[in-house]
């Protein structure tokens, strides 16, 4: 068996910190050789892995804890905060304020996770405490497109499958993995759909039919009750807390409270 | 007072100076001893020493492999737990099998690590894993079992003639296989060092010479062997008693000797839950708790709580001890560590699915108020927001209050402009709410808009009366502009206001820290007031009064 060993390369002790004490980080997102990391402590902090110092930090970015981090593009990052917002940051800029700032009408239900469509950059989902699945539209405006219910307790990590991305995963407090598949009604593939099939698209901006037609992805219509989008249950059940999960190819792997890391290498995507 | 069974232990503190007389206090899961300044004898009194020594039992829980133990039983216990009661018995039995088996197996997996690293319980649990098999094993039948028999003693009548016969004997090698085939004890115990432990001088002798014992006979042969195997000076070890009580299906003796003889809890739990499933084991009750059953799966949680990932096996441990489950499970989340926020929020988790709300609101303040001195305001009202805590909401609020007024701008507008519903939770944080939005209208120059807000936070008794100066200060500016934005009538309210305020202030005494210098500015800041609302009053009723043709 070939042995693979891992050391530590560089340490960037105490970035996160209250006045008095350290603080706990949240979150890390990479984008080689570019990492950020954001915390409790409402900083964001950038780094490069072959530089000792710290890059840049966007001092007091938020006055609540951000739970996640994530990339948009290569000169832009989303974070999710405990106060129900999605911010936009576009570190071009030189000032320490968002470019963007979303969040759902209604209670502030604090946000945990954040994943970008791996090829439609404008769609992000994003799960929080209420165990909801939200899947946004970064350029219409400031509220998020379908809401579906995913899960009985806090919602700790969402992913797009990287190569498929009509799948996605999510984890939860309540000891579930989801996985989740977008079913297209006609023969074309659902990101390709467009506005035709599809009555659940009213909502969202109709581009003309014909000619420049904008991709609308089938997460944006996404109503499990219309049947488009199937759920399914990936881990036994009676399991602690799933925590963390990571999907590549036909390999998902997860992390449970029971101090235990479930491996499946045949995920039907 | 019971007499006890064996001597407690000794445990040395090797940091303590000898001969010191030592306090203690009880802790959650530990011990804390100082030394006192108490002199027995007529000694030298030593200067006493300023370290409390915290003293720990249950190592275990911090050893890898016996972490994934707790871990994988957990959830075989939870299984059990979760077998349907109204399934008739005939059902039951295999599942509960099933789950011996499974326990069995992963007591197996763990021993096999456990010999890899060499580790000197090995032993230990080897004897757990005969007393469970044979206390877990239903004594059965088997049809074919007489046939056996008859066969078998033929084959020994065959190898017994090999041996009278001495046909091995130009071979000693086969002579003394022989002879172990027959069963002869001289030979088997000539091998001692080959079978290490009596037990395994029990199997190899009863394979020989009694292969269908029933398993009610086997403490007869148990305890000979026993006697055979050992040096007549040697003297039974825990585990030999455990084996004994074992083999005698004496249930209770076998959780009692292996209460004593292991270090935690682990094994007489699981073992005493599945009899008591089973049926098999009349729980009695003890006088120091409820059950025999909920009493040890109590003990083992309580030890598993203080173990900082752990813990939450302990949760479902307590959930299914109906008697005193709610009230440990009460006392020992209060004391979990809330290092990090995740941390909060799987406890809070797990107090609001049992409708614990004494704790949730402990909790989250503890939270809100670590929030607010880190200066965290955010933080701070997400947390009160989940415990619904009107009175920290306004607190935050005045906190944002009282920095407005000290700098003159709001920070963490992030939050302030987004609260949302959140705002309604404390009459100041709506206050805030509306206040910042008066701020951003007038910045927008809807000064209409703005004006008619700024009046209401007064009216409909929004804004505390501490902070009215401050609003009608900010009327200033729209009072001075060149065109009127106060109506006639909203200025008769705001120069009410502004009656009502001096009113109350002048019926207050004054305040003896106060200089003359700060009266003199408030003094001027009313009459400038006063000026400017009569001023606008005279500009809106001949606006009002003018008939546009």
């Amino acid at each position: 068996m070939d042995e693979l060993t891992i050391s530590v390369s560089q340490r960037w002790p105490g970035v996160h910190c209250y006045p008095c004490d350290n603080a706990p980080s949240t979150g890390v997102v990479c984008s080689s050789p570019e990492i950020v990391t954001v915390g409790e402590d409402g900083r964001i902090v950038v780094f490069r892995a072959d530089q000792e110092g710290v890059v840049r930090v966007i001092e007091n970015a938020d006055s609540s804890t951000i739970h996640a981090v994530t990339y948009l593009r290569t000169t832009e990052i989303l974070t999710v905060n405990s106060i129900g917002q999605l911010k936009l940051w576009d570190f071009r800029q030189q000032s320490n304020s968002p470019s963007q700032i979303l969040s759902l009408s209604g209670d502030r239900v604090p946000l945990h996770c954040v994943d970008r469509h791996p090829n439609q950059q404008h769609i992000v989902a994003t799960g929080g405490q209420d165990g909801m699945l939200c899947v946004w539209d970064i350029r219409q405006g400031s509220a998020p497109f379908s809401l579906m219910e995913a899960h009985s307790a806090e919602m700790w990590e969402v992913h797009f499958h990287p190569s498929n991305p009509d799948h996605l995963f999510t984890c939860s407090e309540d000891g579930s993995l989801l996985h989740w598949e977008t079913s297209a009604q006609s023969d074309m593939p659902s990101f390709l759909q467009g506005g035709r099939n599809n009555s659940m698209i009213s909502r969202s901006a109709m581009a003309p039919a014909g000619g420049n037609q904008s991709l609308i992805s089938a997460w944006l219509s996404g109503d499990s009750s219309k049947g488009r989008v199937e759920t399914t249950h990936m881990l036994p059940s009676q399991t602690l807390s799933v925590n963390s999960l990571d999907v590549l190819g036909q390999c998902l792997v997860c992390g449970t409270d029971g101090e235990a890391i479930f491996v499946n290498r045949q995920v039907p995507v | 007072m019971e007499e006890l069974d064996v001597e407690p232990a000794i445990t040395n503190i090797p940091a303590a100076s000898y001969g010191k007389h030592l306090g203690f206090a009880w802790g959650p899961g530990d011990i804390l001893a100082y030394e006192t300044l108490y002199k027995a004898s007529s000694g030298a009194k030593g200067s006493g020493c300023s370290f409390i020594h915290e003293v720990r039992k249950d190592e275990d829980i911090y050893s890898p492999i016996l972490r994934k133990l707790f871990n994988e039983s957990h959830h075989i216990f939870v299984g059990l737990q979760t077998i349907k009661e109204d399934l008739p018995s005939k059902n039951k039995k295999p599942q509960f099998v099933s789950i011996s088996k499974n326990y069995r197996s992963v007591i197996r997996a763990c021993m096999e690590e456990l010999q890899q690293v060499a580790v000197s319980t090995k032993d230990v649990k080897v004897a757990m894993q005969y007393g469970n098999q044979v206390c877990t094993t239903a004594p059965g039948g088997n049809q074919t079992l007489t046939e056996y028999d008859v066969k078998w003693r033929h084959w020994h009548e065959e190898v017994d003639r090999c041996l009278q016969d001495n046909s091995f004997a130009s071979n000693k090698h086969l002579e003394i296989i022989c002879r172990i085939l027959v069963g002869d004890e001289d030979t088997l115990l000539e091998h001692k060092e080959l079978l290490g432990t009596w037990y395994h001088f029990l199997v190899t002798r009863l394979l020989f010479s009694h292969p269908t014992v029933q398993p009610t006979e086997l403490h007869y042969y148990a305890q000979s062997c026993m006697t055979m195997f050992l040096d007549s000076r040697s003297v039974p070890e825990p585990l030999d008693n455990i084996l004994l009580a074992a083999f005698e299906f004496d249930i209770h003796q076998v959780i009692k000797e292996c209460s004593i003889a292991l270090n935690n809890w682990w094994f007489v739990a699981h073992l005493t839950d599945l009899l008591d499933h089973c049926k098999l084991l009349q729980s009695h009750n003890v006088h120091f708790g409820s059950n025999l059953r909920e009493f040890l799966l109590l003990e083992y949680a309580s030890g598993l709580f203080t173990h900082h990932s752990l813990w939450q096996l302990a949760v479902d441990y307590f959930d299914h001890c109906p008697d005193l489950g709610r009230v440990y499970l009460e006392l020992q989340i209060e004391r979990v560590p809330l290092n990090t926020e995740r941390k909060a929020l799987k406890v809070l988790r797990i107090c609001e699915q049992r409708q614990m709300s004494e704790q949730v609101r402990s909790i989250c303040k503890i939270m809100a108020m670590r929030a607010l001195k880190n200066n965290r305001l955010g933080s701070a009202l997400s947390w009160s927001i989940r415990a619904k805590d009107a009175a920290f909401a306004t607190l935050i609020s005045e906190r944002f209050l009282q920095d407005y007024c000290a700098r003159g701008t709001f920070s963490d507008l992030d939050l302030i402009d987004n609260l949302g519903p959140a705002m309604l939770l404390s009459d100041r944080l709506t206050f805030l709410g509306k206040y910042r939005e008066f701020h951003r209208l007038y910045g927008e120059k809807r000064f209409g808009e703005a004006a008619k807000l700024l009046l209401s936070l007064m009216t409909a008794k929004i804004a505390p009366r501490s902070f009215w100066m401050t609003l009608l200060t900010d009327a200033l500016p729209l009072l001075e502009q060149k065109e009127v934005i106060f109506s006639a009538g909203q200025t008769y309210e705001l120069m009410f206001c502004l009656e009502e305020l001096t009113s109350s202030l002048s019926s207050v005494a004054p305040a003896t820290d106060g200089t003359m210098q700060d009266e003199d500015i408030e003094q001027t800041k009313v009459e400038l007031l006063r000026l400017a609302l009569a001023r606008n009053l005279a500009m809106a009723i001949v606006k009002e009064g003018t008939v546009s043709t």
